[in-house]
């Protein structure tokens, strides 16, 4: 049959978005999952940056991203949305942020709204991931060191004198074609004139 | 043989350079080699006994994992053995130390005096010297593996190698073939250079350094008369020579190197260009090996590395030191140039 | 009266007798003998003795199959790996000189960032509290003036002070979004006011 148009009713979210939902296990079953991750979520939009284990950070982002990314593509004055809002947002007053900081923070990024990085396990031998989920554009200082890279690194500075080698070459044979197409030019002109003067000549004795 | 270089050094203990009887036959460059390592050895060993009582130095260093003061003996101590009290990283990535912000020292020289330690690896914020220092110890390896790769029959005579100039796109060594007037290097001889090259890279050499006094600089390069006339300029300045010995090579040159040459990476012999001198110069034609490498932890892809092969196959721009009619002042190779 | 006489003749009888058959008098007769427990006589040592008829002991039933000898031996590495094994992703943090895993945050650093946001999130909660959030947070530290910005960059951001200096690694830049340098005025501090 025909398929729906999926990018017309939903966003593309910007992370991997698994086709099966963890199961997360919890006494109330996939009510208490919902729970959960509903205070995961809420506690990533209140403080920005929450430290946690790798299998609930993963499913919390997937619905945060999907609740920032229906607040942008709606906005504020959308019923559902709000109400979706009400229902993820445990403290209300973090609905305001979401359409009020959030929407215009993110309205024209093209990469996903959090960042999800690995952090140091507590002892090396347990194998518990532990992962620090935060929202991109937060207040606190950055985890990850962006740097671009040493302009006088050795590598560096090798390709770059290759590159300006490449380009003066490049210049410069420009320039000899030019030459030489002006050259051939002026030749051209040259030999043009001796004809017409010898035409002029033939012309006058008819007269 | 042997028997010779122990009544030479016997003789160089006792201070007679001028007496020292001449060999009586021709070395080849093998046994010249071994020979200019085995006075080497002697000399540094004679240094090291000379330095007497030991004292202590208080050196700061400065840097990661937290600045700390280390206790260390006066004469005998180099940047090395503070690197090894702080961990194994700062062992093998530290290529050259900065001695209280300013001064350039090698690794494994001995600290003479109280001092503030940085220590400098290849991705260091200013890595302008350590560059340079890269380049260096590049060129002096590029001429011992030249004295390597060719026969036996064919003597290999080093002239010199001009400072160190990145972006100029390779490192050189101007070497004197006399028996080779007319030599172009095939493809495959190129890749057998770059193969003794990484064969030497890859023994894991400490770069040491000596300074020494002139006669015994002569006595050392006795065979090499480029350098021979080489020295007394150098020495002009206080009357001491820098060697630099890696493995069994030993070379004259200023400023400080790497150290050691686990650090060189990826590394190419690019091209061997021909110089000619003028008709007023000695030596009438000269060989410019050409090189370049990159350090261990840069990692490049083989395209990008191509690309600098390629530079590096044209002729360096830098001055021939023969093809000039003026007087040889004008010239400052490598191992001439005024800071020690 | 007459037990009494027959008694006393018993007791005549006795001694005559005894005294006429060479019988010692019963009261110096023995009391008690001590007769030690007969000891038998040493029996040879045999197997019986320590089987007897028989005991059960645990033996397998059946004979474990290479697979299971080799997990009990060397483990797997998915769940309890035996053998010791190098671990080749442990790399040197550039900015501390710690050692970290590769793919992980470096140890030492993330210490130092999470005390620092700890802090930013306890002033951040302090301030704002429980009014409805519609205002973007900037983090200024001891000595740092408002920067020099127009009028639109303040409309929709809240400002935090903490009171301690800014930590050599926190960098200013990254808060800063259009191009502008920061202003070195004298400017008065917005809790200076009022």
């Amino acid at each position: 049959m025909n398929q729906a148009e999926v990018s017309k009713l939903v966003s593309k979210l910007r992370i991997k978005v698994p086709a099966e939902p963890r199961k997360l296990r919890s006494p109330k079953g996939p009510e208490g999952r919902i729970d959960k991750l509903r205070k995961t979520v809420t506690g990533l939009i209140k403080y920005e940056r929450i430290e946690l284990n790798h299998n609930r950070g993963d499913e919390a982002r997937q619905y945060a991203e999907r609740l920032i990314s229906e607040a942008i593509r709606y906005g504020d004055c959308h019923k559902p949305t709000m109400d979706v809002a009400n229902y993820w947002l445990l403290e209300k007053e973090l609905i305001h942020k979401l359409f009020k900081v959030l929407v215009p923070r993110f309205e024209n990024c093209n990469t996903a709204y959090t960042r999800m990085l690995n952090a140091p396990r507590p002892l090396p031998s347990r194998v518990d991931d532990k992962v620090v989920l935060e929202l991109r554009g937060n207040p606190y200082p950055s985890l990850v060191n962006r740097q671009s890279n040493n302009r006088l690194l050795i590598q560096n500075v090798l390709l770059d004198a290759a590159k300006y080698d490449y380009r003066q070459s490049k210049y410069a044979e420009m320039a000899e074609k030019i030459g030489q197409r002006e050259e051939a030019q002026a030749l051209e002109k040259k030999s043009k004139e001796p004809t017409k003067e010898s035409s002029n000549e033939s012309k006058t004795p008819e007269i | 043989m042997k028997h010779q270089i122990l009544f030479l050094s016997k003789t160089i203990f006792q201070n007679h350079y001028n007496k020292v009887t001449p060999l009586s036959r021709f070395l080849s460059t093998q046994e010249a080699i071994e020979r200019r390592s085995h006075l080497f050895t002697l000399e540094k060993k004679r240094q090291a006994e000379n330095v007497g009582r030991i004292e202590k130095i208080e050196v700061k260093y400065k840097g990661v994992p937290n600045d700390c003061t280390l206790v260390m003996n006066k004469g005998i101590s180099t940047p090395y053995d503070c690197a090894r009290h702080l961990s194994e990283w700062h062992v093998d990535t530290s290529a050259l130390a900065l001695l209280d912000g300013t001064v350039y020292w090698d690794m494994h020289r001995p600290l003479t005096e109280n001092c503030t330690l940085e220590l400098q690896n290849f991705t260091v914020a200013e890595p302008q010297q350590v560059n340079k220092a890269f380049w260096r110890t590049c060129s002096l390896l590029l001429g011992a593996c030249a004295t390597v790769a060719f026969k036996d029959t064919v003597p290999v005579q080093l002239h010199s190698f001009p400072g160190p100039d990145i972006r100029s796109g390779s490192f050189i060594y101007d070497i004197d073939l006399p028996t080779l007037p007319d030599w172009k290097p095939t493809n495959q001889e190129l890749y057998t250079l770059s193969a003794e090259f990484v064969k030497l890279v890859r023994q894991n050499l400490i770069l040491e350094r000596l300074e020494v006094g002139e006669e015994l600089a002569l006595e050392m390069f006795r065979d090499n008369e480029h350098k021979t006339k080489q020295i007394p300029s150098i020495a002009r300045n206080n009357g001491k020579v820098t060697l630099y010995r890696a493995g069994h090579h030993v070379d004259i040159s200023k400023g400080p190197m790497i150290s050691n040459t686990a650090q060189v990476g990826r590394v190419t012999v690019t091209s061997v260009h021909k110089l000619i001198g003028s008709q007023d110069s000695d030596v009438k034609q000269l060989y410019r090996f050409q090189g370049v490498a990159l350090p261990t932890n840069v990692v490049l892809n083989h395209f990008a590395y191509s690309i600098l092969t390629e530079r590096a196959k044209k002729l360096n721009p830098a001055r021939s030191p023969i093809s000039f009619a003026t007087d040889k002042e004008d010239f400052e190779p490598e191992s001439i140039a005024a800071k020690v | 009266m007459i037990p009494r006489f027959i008694n006393v003749i018993r007791q005549i009888e006795r001694n005559v007798i005894y005294s006429l058959f060479g019988q010692p008098p019963r009261e110096l007769a023995l009391a008690y003998v001590h007769n030690p427990p007969p000891t038998p006589a040493p029996r040879k040592f045999s197997i019986k003795d320590i089987i007897g008829d028989g005991y059960l002991m645990a033996v397998p039933k059946f004979r474990r199959t290479i697979e299971r000898r080799l997990k009990r031996k060397y483990g797997t590495p998915e769940y309890n790996q035996k053998i010791l094994l190098p671990k080749t992703n442990i790399l040197v943090c550039k900015e501390c000189g710690h050692h970290y895993e590769s793919g992980r945050l470096c140890g030492n650093c993330y210490k130092k960032i999470e005390s620092e946001t700890k802090e930013i999130k306890a002033k951040i909660v302090e301030k704002l509290g429980s009014s409805p959030i519609d205002k973007e947070v900037i983090v200024l530290y001891e000595g740092e003036n408002v920067p020099d910005q127009p009028q639109e960059f303040w409309k929709g951001k809240r400002i935090i002070e903490m009171k301690k200096e800014r930590p050599q690694w926190f960098s200013k830049n990254l808060l800063q979004r259009s191009t502008q340098e920061p202003s070195d005025s004298k400017d008065v501090k917005p809790t200076d006011l009022a």
